[in-house]
């Protein structure tokens, strides 16, 4: 059915731009994220992590400058003395902006590498991750004057390249943990350790968290890494430990009112509501509900949450072949 | 005596032709560039064993143009033999190719060549026509087969008599010059050259010809029948050669070596260096071989071992494998291998892949070597299944004898099955060689099985497990954005006309489209210039402007203009904004619409 309105607003916008030489300038700046990778022209977002991720000490940003006096003059006609290269680097989080470079063009006469280190910068934590802009703009040292072309705020040209967190998503905390007992050390893998059974009113973080064995930490990383059978491991690994953060919620939730952002009855609600799973019946049958009432809850959450973690697909992915002669 | 072409008739019961030529070296999975590098390379090593020093080697692209190239075709007569029978190849479905190349030959103002020289070798001795194993020029110009080159000499390289066929093949029209200076033999014979042709065997009147073809001194008291011009003749033809290419390529009479000159080859120089290095970087870094490239602008080159990342792991690991040391470490193991059946097996040595320095396409090779000097070939012994690696093994000297026999005609593979080497070593070859071939791959992939994977240093936890919990409690996402509902009711065309010091202007054409409503609605517009303001563009004030028809008058002006018109099914407004005296500034050019309907039909949503 087409609807219809009366009264509708759009607009247009256009660039007026004194010079257009973005396709010109395109190759002067490269960059690369991480020490041994090769440099890009790739700009805009070039990382993006989940919230909690160490932008700070995993990454190690260098922008490659090319020599450009010469394609700077033939393309504005005008002297590069006054001009020079800027980069800076922005925490996103907290909105400040470092001038980490500044170098005339006239000077870059052959190709220049600047090394970014982020955790020099101890009153930054690029905890939302960060931006680097490398731009051409009038030198800091010039003074105003009339016969300049630009102003300060006007640039002849810019690129920049961003590490962000990805929305509304936190990287998940493992506790690997260094068992005393050696019965521990050798036989627990990973386990839910509960701290709090408010469940409805408590941050989920403070709830409980998943403690794994420090031991196995390097092998649970192969495991993971492995193309063939981990991905399987894994997934059965998490839907095992859902289903008891699931569980464990649908008992304890507070299903008379409505339940705190952020509490693990919230998270685990929408992820039930997912799949088109009655969070409230559900809890329900499990605090009230008769003894089958509350195993075939817990057949129908299992069902879903094998679904939910994929557990078949990564079964059907599996090749078998090159195992046999062992 | 004079300069002729010679060319065999098919004759008697099985008949000589040039089918045989063509098509009896497999040459596997190696590419025309790197048979042609495998072979002059194996050539002029066996040729070079029993001369002090080191083996020299060059490539060289030479081009004749215009009046030079002619030169050469009258030179080597060329035209004589081949052009009457143009019409006789072009006929036959399988010589087309053939056919179109020569005729490309002597139409084109240019011929190119690849000229493989070598020095510090024996050159083309022996008696120009027998073929005892020291009679060498008798059997690269005009003999195929001849599968004795190595017997008793397992280091040994060539061992068939087919590679010579990689230069007739490299050649489009399958003509090659050879050229030669060695030690004086009867009658102070030192030098040499000959024309060699592999045409295809074709009728031509009423004779069947085979195809071999050589263009040489006739000989005395025998018709029609060359021999290789000789001293001062094949000196003389040489020098010409070297004129008519304008570079001096000449050979003196102590330069001992051979000249194979390919003409119109279809090879690569760029692409032989690469296969030099990959095949023959044992004997390059053991200083047996020295290769020079030669492009046409006389720019020497030379192979560049230690600047391929993808060989640097099989170069270290050859170094290891040569060394008397054995090296067990996580990702590293070098081992000499166990006797079998009374003979040292030879040496491995694995490592794992190293994922920033060589080319993916050599994961799980192992460069195999039975101390030619070239490796082999890169045999795939790994399982995917495992961690990735390469290795290199270095076959001992005391099971050479086996390995040389159990090799194809490419030298590609050593197989248990070969005749020849059931043929030669009946008892203990095919054990031995079956031996190399299994043990190599059992311990390559117990290596690699052994090899546990790295793990990440991350310091941030982004595994699969922190990602699926992650998404499982990723809670609510929010609300979505707002979305635009409606259809622009017009088409709008916004595009700058000029800017120059004066002014600059932009069309602002409206027409109707599709979604234009069939009665008159009311299109109020804020057109609006703003000077752009840091890197962003962010509008920060607003520039008087004019708003002008398309007849040039004015029709509004100002910081804020606005102007209204009735709009319905068929209209066309044009409008030009003019931002007087822009500067060195930059402006964003802005337009509002409202659409306001007069009636309930009002506008369609999406």
């Amino acid at each position: 059915m087409v609807l219809h309105e009366n009264k509708v607003t759009f607009s247009v916008s256009r660039n007026d731009l004194l010079f257009k030489i973005d396709q010109k300038f395109q190759d002067i700046f490269r960059f690369r994220l991480k020490d041994g990778e090769e440099f890009t022209h790739c700009q805009g977002t070039v990382l993006e992590e989940s919230i909690g991720f160490d932008f700070q000490n995993e990454c190690t940003p260098s922008v490659e400058i090319q020599p450009m006096q010469e394609l700077f003059e033939s393309v504005t006609a005008h002297s590069s003395t006054n001009f020079s290269v800027f980069i800076t680097i922005e925490d996103l989080a907290l909105s400040i902006r470092r001038v980490v470079f500044e170098k005339q063009v006239s000077e870059l006469s052959q190709k220049t590498v600047v090394n970014l280190n982020l955790s020099k910068y101890l009153d930054l934590g690029f905890h939302r991750g960060f931006e680097i802009k490398c731009f051409v703009a009038r030198s800091e040292s010039i003074g105003y004057q009339a016969n300049l072309i630009w102003s300060k705020s006007q640039v002849v040209y810019q690129t920049f390249f961003v590490a962000k967190t990805s929305e509304g998503e936190a990287l998940f905390e493992i506790t690997w943990r260094t068992f005393t007992e050696s019965s521990e050390r050798q036989g627990v893998l990973c386990y839910v350790e509960w701290n709090s059974s408010e469940v409805s009113s408590v941050p989920h973080t403070d709830c409980f968290e998943v403690v794994a064995n420090n031991e196995l930490k390097s092998q649970f990383k192969r495991l993971e890494n492995n193309p063939k059978f981990g991905e399987l491991c894994v997934r059965m690994i998490a839907e095992k430990i859902i289903r008891e953060l699931t569980e464990v919620t649908l008992r304890y939730a507070d299903i008379d009112s409505k339940p705190e952002e952020g509490s693990l009855h919230q998270k685990i609600q929408v992820l039930l509501e997912e799949g088109s799973m009655n969070f409230e019946q559900l809890a329900h049958e499990f605090q009230n509900g008769d003894t089958l009432d509350q195993m075939r809850a817990v057949s129908a959450i299992s069902r879903y949450l094998q679904g939910h973690t994929r557990i078949g697909q990564s079964l059907n992915k599996v090749q078998f072949g090159g195992f046999r002669d062992k | 005596m004079g300069a002729i072409w010679e060319i065999n008739e098919m004759e008697g019961k099985n008949p000589v032709h040039t089918g045989g030529f063509l098509t009896g070296y497999d040459h596997r999975q190696f590419s025309p560039d790197e048979v042609a590098a495998r072979e002059s390379c194996q050539n002029s090593m066996d040729a070079g064993r029993d001369i002090d020093g080191i083996t020299n080697l060059v490539f060289q692209r030479l081009r004749a143009k215009g009046t030079q190239k002619t030169e050469l075709l009258k030179l080597l007569r060329i035209k004589s033999i081949l052009e009457p029978r143009l019409r006789v190849f072009s006929k036959e479905d399988r010589n087309k190719l053939f056919a179109n190349n020569l005729k490309q030959f002597f139409e084109e103002d240019t011929v190119q060549a690849l000229l493989i020289r070598d020095f510090n070798t024996c050159g083309l001795g022996g008696k120009w026509n027998r073929y005892e194993k020291h009679d060498h020029f008798a059997r690269l110009v005009c003999a195929l087969n001849l599968d004795d080159k190595a017997d008793g000499d397992s280091n040994s390289g060539g061992s068939f008599g087919l590679g010579k066929t990689a230069y007739a093949k490299s050649s489009k029209i399958n003509t090659v010059i050879y050229h030669s200076v060695f030690e004086p033999i009867q009658h102070n014979v030192h030098r040499r050259l000959m024309v060699s042709g592999v045409y295809p065997k074709h009728k031509l009147g009423k004779k069947n010809y085979g195809g071999f073809a050589y263009f040489g001194e006739e000989e005395k008291n025998k018709p029609n029948i060359v021999a290789p011009f000789q001293n001062k003749k094949a000196l003389e033809y040489w020098d010409k050669i070297s004129d008519l290419f304008g570079v001096d390529i000449s050979r003196t009479s102590d330069q001992i070596g051979t000249d194979i000159l390919i003409l119109m080859d279809s090879l690569d120089l760029g692409d032989i260096q690469k296969a030099v290095e990959d095949y023959y970087f044992p004997a390059l870094i053991s200083k047996q071989l020295s290769v020079t490239f030669i492009n046409e602008r006389q720019t020497k080159t030379y192979p560049s071992i230690q600047a391929r990342g993808d060989l640097d792991q099989f170069v270290d690991l050859y170094k290891k494998a040569m060394s008397a040391k054995d090296e067990a470490e996580e990702t590293l193991e070098v081992a000499q291998l166990n006797k079998r059946h009374g003979y040292r097996i030879g040496k491995v040595a694995f490592q794992s892949f190293k994922n920033d320095s060589i080319d993916k396409s050599k994961e799980n090779l192992v460069a195999i070597m039975r101390g030619t000097g070239m490796v082999i070939n890169y045999v795939k012994m790994g399982s995917d299944q495992f961690e990735p690696a390469v290795g290199v093994f270095v076959a001992s000297e005391e099971i050479h004898k086996f390995l040389q026999f159990a090799e194809n005609a490419a030298h590609s593979e050593w197989s248990e099955h070969s005749q020849r080497l059931q043929r030669n070593f009946p008892d203990t070859g095919k054990k031995v060689v079956a031996h190399v071939n299994s043990i190599g791959k059992k311990r390559f992939q117990d290596f690699q099985k052994r090899l546990q994977p790295d793990v990440s240093t991350t310091r941030s936890e982004r595994g699969l497990l922190a990602r699926l919990l992650t998404g499982a409690l990723a809670g609510s996402t929010g609300m979505p954005k707002p979305e635009k509902f409606f259809l622009n009711p017009v088409s709008i065309h916004l595009t700058q006309k000029q800017r120059v010091h004066e002014k600059s202007v932009w069309n602002l054409t409206i027409r109707d489209c599709e979604n234009t409503p069939e009665s008159t609605f009311n299109l109020t517009m804020y057109p609006s210039v703003s000077l752009a303001g840091d890197s962003k563009l962010v509008p920060i004030k607003h520039m008087h402007i004019h708003v002008k028809g398309s007849d040039g008058s004015t029709v509004v002006e100002g910081t804020k203009p606005e102007m209204s018109v009735d709009f319905n099914k068929g209209s066309k407004i044009d409008y030009y904004i003019e931002i007087p005296n822009p500067g060195q500034r930059n402006y964003i050019v802005h337009c509002k619409f409202i659409a306001t309907s007069k009636d309930d039909h009002g506008f369609a949503r999406k």
